[in-house]
């Protein structure tokens, strides 16, 4: 295991940061998912050991982390906001962070310009840090978060202040990274960034795990909410009369232009029967898909911020 | 130790580019541009007591025992506060070395600029009263007769990087200990450093300004002549004790080491904390 948390509890006076929670974080991308103070910096500072734990404890690679350098060695961070000594340029930026990992000499130039075209800087990494954009700064910050080849990468809301086109290249570069045997711990309150990047998923709110696993067998747990199927297809009508006689069809609704929209308490059996109705009626269908299976809409449903605007 | 070597050079070097830099240079050279004021708009002072208790009263009260406790007030309470507040201290806390240990080097980086920068002042302010001036002929006769300016200056020259290393682990102390640490800095130098160390009780050995005080009597014995004092008095304040030294290290090394622990077991988060 990547992470353990065991009885893992964080207080900040009377205020609740983490609330006893006990799992582990696995191999490969876990997403961190949670609205604002849901506890998602306190636990990435725990697992960073800026934090101590206020009861329980908490283990990164097998090994203690608050004040144990020999463990946060293996960490690479990539905080939130912008913590930058900002007359710095990005190259000294990176290359003092490195010395300060035991880096020196040709070992130092090498990782340097590694790390620096990995996260395609390389044309302004000689620029002071206080010129650079909000996407520039993300990736500085997640070139000294690599720069001493880490087991674990930890990015703490990597995403936010970008522009889609930055975006995109961070979730390429960490869909890469996951690729070379890293593993990521990222969290962000925007789900689709995080859902684009992977299915796994720790949702936290309020301090409580909400939710862990693959967002489909989340899904999936969740009995007592019916799931929604999305069909867009030429004559809604005439397929929705068919669906309506079964019995674990709970509603139908009818969307403008050709969408009809099935809440159903058993998706299988409503999948199994769509594919003999098609054929039977020989009916043309656009498009059938799970509309809440996002990990979005699993987080409303068990947060209660599904009608929250902007995210989360 | 490269990992501390890297630690020791980046904080002397933005030591050395912080606009604070600038503030500390402008307090320093303070007294040096006040001597030239007066020495070039003043009526001329030829007497020497007067010029000798000029050069004192500038060099120990406003140098040693004003400006550099407050210039190390400055960079100590934000020796490692700076960092939390910007939360660069992050990065710091999460590489190849322990917390006490980039308590540490900070700590003798910047101790070791403003020590040169203090000394430098100081040369400065030596030389922006006395230069110029035949101090032997203007002593030859009086009592003062036994004060020698060069002796003068390298009793202040080795006091002045005591009294930083002093003042500065102080500060620091206070910096990690108080979420205010310019007003207990304040507070602290107030009733230790002026009230406890001038009153004549046992306590005062924990003042630093009574055992820079003492070093420099030590060193300087004249200067006890230049003020017509009761010798009781006199002996109270002007006296020679060898274990000046020892105690104001002693003092130096515990505030380094309860610094050393608050750095260890405090959480390094800015004051007004995200609670995400």
């Amino acid at each position: 295991m990547v992470i353990e948390l065991n009885s893992l509890s964080k207080w900040y006076g009377e205020v609740i940061g983490l609330n006893n929670v006990t799992t582990t974080i696995g191999d490969g991308i876990t997403g961190l998912v949670g609205p604002n103070g849901a506890g998602k910096s306190t636990l990435m500072g725990l697992a960073m050991g800026q934090l101590r734990p206020s009861k329980g404890n908490i283990r990164v690679l097998g090994k203690a982390v608050w004040n144990n350098p020999a463990a946060l060695s293996d960490i690479g961070y990539c905080p939130e906001g912008d913590p930058f000594w900002p007359d710095l340029t990005g190259r000294q930026f990176v290359a003092f962070l490195a010395r300060a990992s035991g880096l020196y000499g040709a070992d130092l130039r090498k990782a340097l310009r590694e790390v620096i075209d990995l996260t395609g800087m390389t044309e302004n990494a000689d620029r002071a840090i206080k010129g650079y954009s909000k996407g520039m700064r993300q990736r500085i910050k997640i070139a000294q978060a690599l720069i001493h080849k880490p087991k674990l990468l930890i990015l703490d809301e990597p995403f936010t202040g970008t522009d889609p086109v930055g975006r995109h290249g961070l979730g390429n570069l960490f869909t890469d990274l996951a690729e070379r045997g890293i593993h990521i711990l990222i969290s962000s309150h925007v789900l689709h960034e995080v859902e684009a990047l992977t299915k796994q998923i720790l949702m936290i709110d309020h301090g409580r795990i909400v939710a862990q696993g693959h967002l489909t067998a989340v899904r999936k747990t969740m009995h007592n909410r019916p799931f929604a199927i999305r069909i867009r297809l030429d004559h809604p009508r005439r397929l929705a009369a068919r669906l309506a006689e079964m019995e674990a069809v709970t509603s139908l609704q009818m969307m403008p232009p050709n969408t009809l929209m099935v809440q159903t308490v058993s998706p299988d059996e409503v999948y199994d029967r769509l594919s003999d109705l098609i054929l039977d009626h020989g009916v043309a269908v656009q498009e059938i898909a799970a509309a809440d299976e996002s990990l979005e809409a699993i987080f409303g449903y068990l947060t209660g911020h599904r009608d929250r605007e902007g995210g989360l | 130790m490269r990992p501390i070597t890297a630690l020791f050079l980046f904080t002397i070097r933005q030591t050395l580019s912080s606009r604070k830099i600038w503030l500390t240079i402008l307090l320093l050279v303070a007294p040096s541009v006040l001597l030239l004021i007066l020495r070039n708009f003043a009526p001329p002072i030829d007497n020497a007591r007067d010029q000798w208790e000029i050069y004192h009263v500038f060099s120990q009260f406003f140098f040693i025992m004003g400006l550099v406790p407050l210039v190390c007030m400055v960079h100590g309470t934000a020796l490692i506060g700076a960092e939390v507040e910007a939360r660069t201290i992050v990065y710091l806390i999460t590489r190849r070395m322990r917390r006490a240990t980039v308590m540490l080097v900070k700590f003798a980086a910047t101790a070791l600029v403003l020590a040169i920068a203090c000394d430098v002042a100081m040369i400065s302010l030596h030389y922006c009263m006395l230069a110029g001036r035949d101090i032997p002929s203007l002593l030859a006769g009086t009592s003062l007769a036994d004060w020698n300016p060069s002796n003068a200056l390298r009793c202040y020259l080795y006091v002045i990087p005591i009294a930083v290393l002093s003042f500065l682990a102080i500060f620091s102390l206070i910096g990690l200990v108080s979420a205010r640490p310019l007003a207990l800095s304040v507070i602290y130098f107030v009733t230790v450093e002026l009230v406890l160390s001038n009153m004549p009780v046992r306590a005062r050995i924990y003042s630093v300004m009574h055992q820079l005080r003492v070093m420099m009597a030590g060193a300087m014995p004249g200067v006890s002549k230049l003020y017509e004092l009761p010798t009781e008095l006199r002996q109270e304040l002007y006296y020679e004790d060898a274990s000046a030294l020892p105690q104001i290290l002693g003092i130096v090394l515990t505030a380094l080491i309860l610094s050393a622990i608050l750095m260890t077991y405090r959480e390094l988060v800015p004051a007004k904390i995200s609670r995400d």
